[in-house]
Formats: structure tokens, sequence, C-alpha cells
């Protein structure tokens, strides 16, 4: 080999270990950009809370209140300005909006103030209120010994080290607690991400398998056949976002005939199902035809039907392939937003019906993402959430996939089958 | 035998179902071109217009078309080399261990959904864009671009384009290879000169299905287009205005034109993909009976 030759080999080597290069750094980028992002604010509250802040106020009863005396925990810093009659502890903080917030860092279990319920009208009225660490005080009103009203807190322009000790010395018992509860979170979105996913799956896991099992199995090998496959490649091939107007203009009216009116996560589930359709179609055949034709032809020996074999024989062995199937068509939901932001609506929803619009962690994101001020943060705490998702879903196929791969050379069908020859 | 009509039923029911969109989401895309509610629309202006105002009623879509073509071929067009070079990474060069790390590095990219490349575009591309801009004293819309769009379905594209090219060239006959390593030429001389040739019927289905992917490709880029009013935009540090950009603006309206005519647009989307699936066939198919000849 000349040395010209081996330099130039040389470089069209680097070239190609150069375009993998800049597809991982790609990738990277994208993860530490979302991690460093979303990491921080990542916790427990976010995963669990409502995404709109919600002000409460909150009555008590003077009986729940007695004369004990509250030991705050070690754990509370010098910030932290401890009500030691009523058990609490505040902290003056600084929001996202830049305004100052007196945010409750402690609650004992016992205190008093877990017993309010709150009093605003409403259909909430008389619910338990809650009263715990990370909602913020705006006012408190309370009674003192004479029975005098007075109110101390953020709104009578008091900080924590001034109002909590007023409270501690003069109130005999508090009537009322005006407070907030922090937004931000991901909860409804959440909730309707799953309903959706066991929506979809309904829908569209049994139309796919008999799609599937109708094409492996009784389809003849004509033009029909040809033109349903071409079809559902086609299918395959449609952007989300046609999808979505699909939902609208073919899926809508007909939900409507039952009474279903606007977006709503039924609506987005329904789309959702066509949209699956190729995905769950295409591996459940690759897992039909991955069973050997020895199996079913045994099964056909012994006198079984096709009905029964098929049943019995042909699509236990396959089960595995087709769960892969369904996790795919999981991870492919979780990730989905154009198919449901027509669909589904763009409006947040704490707490989610399946009548009624409301967002998949996706679409939160989209949301987030839209307008002026983008909220990075919460959008990219989300996108953790969802990518740690669909890495689990996707390893979940890949362990699965060489589970089966290893067992699969093994000659002996389901132990259900033998037992149903034998009696 | 009621099992047997049951999976004939589901399987022409899914086939019927891409029939049914495209004639259900047509019927009512022409809606706004015949007379439907909130006023009528000119067919040749919405197909030729430069300009987009919905507040003012005006919906000329012809620049949104050119701009999608634009940024969709040029996306691809950029991906396409790093594809067919990863590729030739992936399934010549590297062996083992490294070949399946790599492997998994371009399906975790085709996994990551297209929000999360959304959010990441909105943070980092388009401040990579907004800093070019000013290397070149160019001023930009907070880096919402053409520019920005383009490298966005750049890296969108690329995860299908590879896996696509890396079938293509695990399916090349051995022979050909050992022939070419036969007649003196370099294992890489015959990676770039015997194999990719040989496999450009699967690179070229991969960048047909990676630009059915940028044509239709909707949130991501929609959250850094910038939605220009009129074009085509020419520019690449200008900012664009693409078809799916276009039917996700304005979600609030539910009634009148403004609602209807993002069924148009859908149309459009679809005609766009269609006829560029047609054109590519026949390119492909010319391409076969090329290289059938010279083999």
């Amino acid at each position: 080999m000349t040395r010209a030759r081996k330099a130039k080999d040389i470089l069209m080597q680097s070239i190609t270990w150069a375009a993998s290069g800049l597809s991982a750094w790609v990738l990277i980028a994208i993860l530490v950009f979302i991690f460093t992002n979303g990491w921080k604010l990542l916790d427990w509250s976010v995963l669990s809370g409502n995404y709109h802040a919600r002000n409460i106020v909150s009555g008590f009863v003077k009986e729940s209140f007695d004369e004990s005396v509250f030991t705050p925990p070690l754990s509370l810093s010098a910030e932290d300005i401890v009500s030691v009659k009523f058990g609490f502890a505040v902290r003056d903080e600084v929001d996202k909006q830049k305004n100052h917030v007196h945010t409750i860092t402690w609650v004992d279990d016992r205190s008093p103030l877990r017993e309010g319920t709150i009093t605003t009208a409403g259909a909430a009225q008389g619910d338990p209120a809650p009263f715990a660490s990370g909602m913020s005080v705006n006012k408190i009103v309370f009674s003192d010994a004479d029975g005098r009203e007075e109110t101390v807190g953020r709104l009578k322009q008091q900080s924590p080290r001034e109002w909590v000790p007023i409270l501690d010395s003069r109130a005999a018992f508090i009537k009322e607690f005006h407070g907030k509860e922090p937004g931000g979170g991901m909860r409804g979105s959440l909730l309707a991400t799953l309903m959706l996913i066991g929506l979809s799956l309904l829908f569209s896991v049994p139309v796919g398998i008999f799609a599937a099992v109708y094409l492996h199995a009784v389809a003849k090998q004509n033009r029909l056949t040809k033109f349903i496959r071409s079809s559902i490649e086609l299918l395959a091939g449609v952007p989300s976002i046609i999808f979505s107007m699909m939902g609208i203009t073919l899926i809508f009216p007909l939900i409507k005939i039952f009474g279903l009116g606007g977006q709503s996560i039924i609506l987005g589930g329904l789309t959702m199902a066509v949209l699956l359709l190729p995905v769950l179609i295409r591996q459940t055949e690759e897992a039909l035809r991955a069973v050997p034709s020895s199996y079913a032809q045994a099964s056909l020996a012994l006198g079984a039907t096709q009905t029964e074999t098929l049943f019995r024989v042909v699509l236990p062995s396959a089960k595995n392939g087709i769960f892969s199937a369904c996790l795919l068509a999981v991870s492919r939901i979780v990730g989905e937003s154009a198919a449901l932001i027509f669909t589904m609506g763009t409006a947040i929803q704490d707490f989610p019906k399946l009548t009624e619009g409301s967002t998949s962690l996706a679409v939160q994101i989209y949301v987030l993402m839209r307008g002026e001020n983008p909220n990075f943060r919460l959008a990219s705490a989300i996108s953790i959430v969802i990518l740690i998702m669909i890495l689990i879903l996707n390893l979940t196929v890949k362990i699965v996939s060489e589970l089966t791969d290893r067992k699969g050379n093994a000659s002996c069908p389901p132990r259900r089958v033998k037992a149903s020859k034998a009696s | 035998m009621v099992f047997r009509n049951l999976f004939r039923i589901a399987g022409v029911l899914a086939a019927v179902m891409v029939i049914l969109i495209i004639i259900f989401v047509t019927s009512r895309g022409i809606r706004p071109f015949i007379g439907g509610e909130g006023g009528r629309l000119d067919l040749k202006e919405f197909l030729t217009g430069s300009r987009w105002r919905s507040d003012q009623g005006i919906y000329g879509l012809g620049f949104v078309i050119i701009n999608t073509l634009l940024v969709s071929i040029a996306g691809g067009v950029l991906a396409l080399p790093s594809a067919v070079l990863s590729a030739i990474l992936i399934t010549r060069i590297a062996k083992g261990k490294v070949s399946v790390f790599l492997t998994t590095i371009v399906e975790t990219l085709a996994a990551i959904p297209s929000v999360v490349y959304g959010v990441f575009a909105a943070g980092k591309i388009t401040v990579l864009v907004r800093d070019l801009g000013h290397l070149f004293g160019i001023s930009t819309y907070g880096g919402n671009s053409s520019l920005a769009v383009i490298l966005l379905l750049a890296i969108m594209t690329y995860p299908t384009m590879t896996t696509l090219a890396v079938s293509g060239m695990r399916s090349v006959p051995r022979q050909l290879d050992s022939a070419s390593l036969a007649l003196g030429a370099t294992p890489t001389q015959t990676s770039f000169k015997v194999i990719v040739p040989a496999a450009r019927s699967s690179i070229v289905t991969g960048f047909t299905l990676g630009l059915g992917r940028a044509f239709g490709e909707a949130t991501a880029v929609s959250m850094i287009a910038g939605n220009a009013l009129t074009g085509p935009t020419w520019n690449p540090f200008d900012i664009t205005r693409t078809l799916t950009s276009t039917m996700l603006t304005g979600l609030h309206e539910t009634t009148g034109l403004d609602y209807e005519v993002r069924f148009s647009v859908g149309v459009i989307l679809m005609v766009v993909i269609i006829s560029m699936n047609l054109l590519v066939a026949a390119a492909k198919k010319r391409l076969e009976k090329k290289g059938g000849a010279a083999l």
C-alpha cells in the first residue's frame, strides 16, 4: 500500500468518526441541557403538585387549640421563624416572580392548624384545608384572650420576624388563615398521560393484534392483501398533526353520537389508537412470524381447529413480542404531542377527567414553551420524566427480546397447551 | 369462523383508516373555498399568496409552502452525509462493542420525543444561531430563524436516515465486498466506492422517510420558527413559517375561518408529502435502472 493511499484511507476513516462524534456530541448536549435545567427543580412536590396555584382561606374552631408547646426539629435553620405556640415555622423567601413570600417550612403533626376547613364558598367549602410545608402565608387572623380580633402577616407589611412573635405572645386561638398553595406541578398531566395510555391501548391493541393475525395467518397472498399492507405502511408515514385533524373531522362526530362533545381524553385516546395501529401491527406480525410453523402444524395435526391453534399455540408463543409491541406503543404515547394538541386541548388541568380536555406531559411542555416567557425549568423537569419513562420502556423491550431470543430455540411449546391436549 | 371475520374486519379497518383520513381532512379542508361558515377564500390566492395575516383575513400560503420545502430539504441534505458516514463507521469500520455503542446513540436520538427536541432547540440552537448572527453583525429575533429550524430538522432526521443506511449496508452481498478487496482496493475504498453505491436504494428510502418527518414535524418547529407574516424567507437568519407552525398558531379559536383554514393547510401538507414520495419513487426507479446497466 502506498503512503498516499494509506493517508487517504486514514482521512476517510476519520471523517466517519467525526460524523458519528458529532451525533454523540449532539446527544450529550441535549441531555446536559435538559438535566441542568430541570434536575434541580424535579422533586416530589413538582411531581405530585398542582400546576395552578390555589388560594386557600381556612377557618378554625376554638376547641382545637389547647395550651401545648411545640418543639421545632433541629433541621430548621436560623432563617426559619418558629411559632412554638402553634407548631409551625415560616421563612421569608423571594419567588420566581421576584415577590416576597412567607413560606411554611415546618408544621408539627399535632399542630392545631392542621384542623382547618376551607371557608370560601364553593364546592370545596367545608373540606379539610391544607396547611403544610411549601405553602405560603398571606395573613393570619387571630383572637386574643379578651376576644379582640387582630390580623398579622405579609399583607400587613410585616416580616415573619415581626409577626410570628406577635402571634405567639398575643393570640389565644387562630380564627382564619389566608394562604397560597404553590403551583408549577405536573400531577394533572401525569394522571392524564396514564389515562391516555390506558385508553389508547384498550382501543388499539385488540384491533392491532387481530389485524396482524389476519395479515399473518388468514389473508391470502392476493391484491387485496397487498393493498392492505401498503395502506398500513402509508398510515405509518402520516404526520401526527394530520392525525390530530382526523380526530376532529372523523372521530369527533362519531363520539358525539354518544354525547361526548368537545376536546377530551377519550377523543385523544381514540386518535392515538389509530396512530398506534401501524406500530402494533408491524411488531405483532413480526412476533407471529418468529413462531416456528411446526408449532401450528403440530397443533393442527393433533386435531385442533385453526382458531384453537391460533389462540392456544401461536398467540401464547408470540406473547413476548406482543408485549414488546405494547411497550413501544406506550413510549410513542408518552412522547406524542402534535396529535393531542387539537384533540385534548392545551388547558392544563390539575384534576383531569376522561370526558374533558387536559394535557399530557408532552403537551404540557408544549404549552409551557409557548408564548413570550417560556418556562424552561419546568419544561426541562417534565422532559426528564418523559425521557426516563421512555428509557425504561425501551430497555424493557430490549431485555424481553433478548430473553425471547435465548429461549427461541427451545423446542417445547407453552405448558398450558400441553395440559389442554392431555385432558 | 366468527374470529376469521373479526380478523378480516380488523385488517380492513386498519387499511381503510388512511383513506378515511384523506377523505375527511380533505372534505373539511375544501370548505373555506366553497363558502362555508365565516367567509370564502380564493384558491389561487391561497396557493400563491405571499402574506399570511389572519388578523386581516389574508391567507396566502404560497410562501409557507416554499419555506417548508426549503427548511426541510436543507435539513435533510445537511443530515444525509453524516448519516451515511455514521452508517459506514457502524457497519464497516467499528468492531464489536464500539459498533453497538454507536448504534445505541442513534437509537437514543431516535427515541427522544419531538417536544424535548423543541425545548433543546429553543434553549440552545436558537442561542447558537443568535451568536452566529452577532458574529456576522446580523441581528436575529432571539435566534428564532430558518437556520435554527434547519439545524433542528437535521438533528431530527439523522437517526431515521442512519438506521436505514445501516440496514442497507448490512444487506449488501458479501461477494461485492470480496470482489473489491480481491481487486486490490483497501477496505476503506471498498466501503466508500462499492458498499455505499450498492446500498443507495436504502439510503434514498431513508432520505425520503427523513424528509417526511421533517415536513410533518410540528411542535418542535413551531417553538423556534418565529412565524413570519410574509415571505418566502431566503435569509437563513430571518424568521420563517412552515405549514405545521401555521397549523399550530392561534389555537384559541375554535370556530370561524381562522379555525377552518387550518384543515386546508393540513390538506396542502398531505399533498406536499405525497408528491415528494412520488417524486422520490420515480427518481429511485431511474437510479436503479442506471445502476443495473452499470453493474
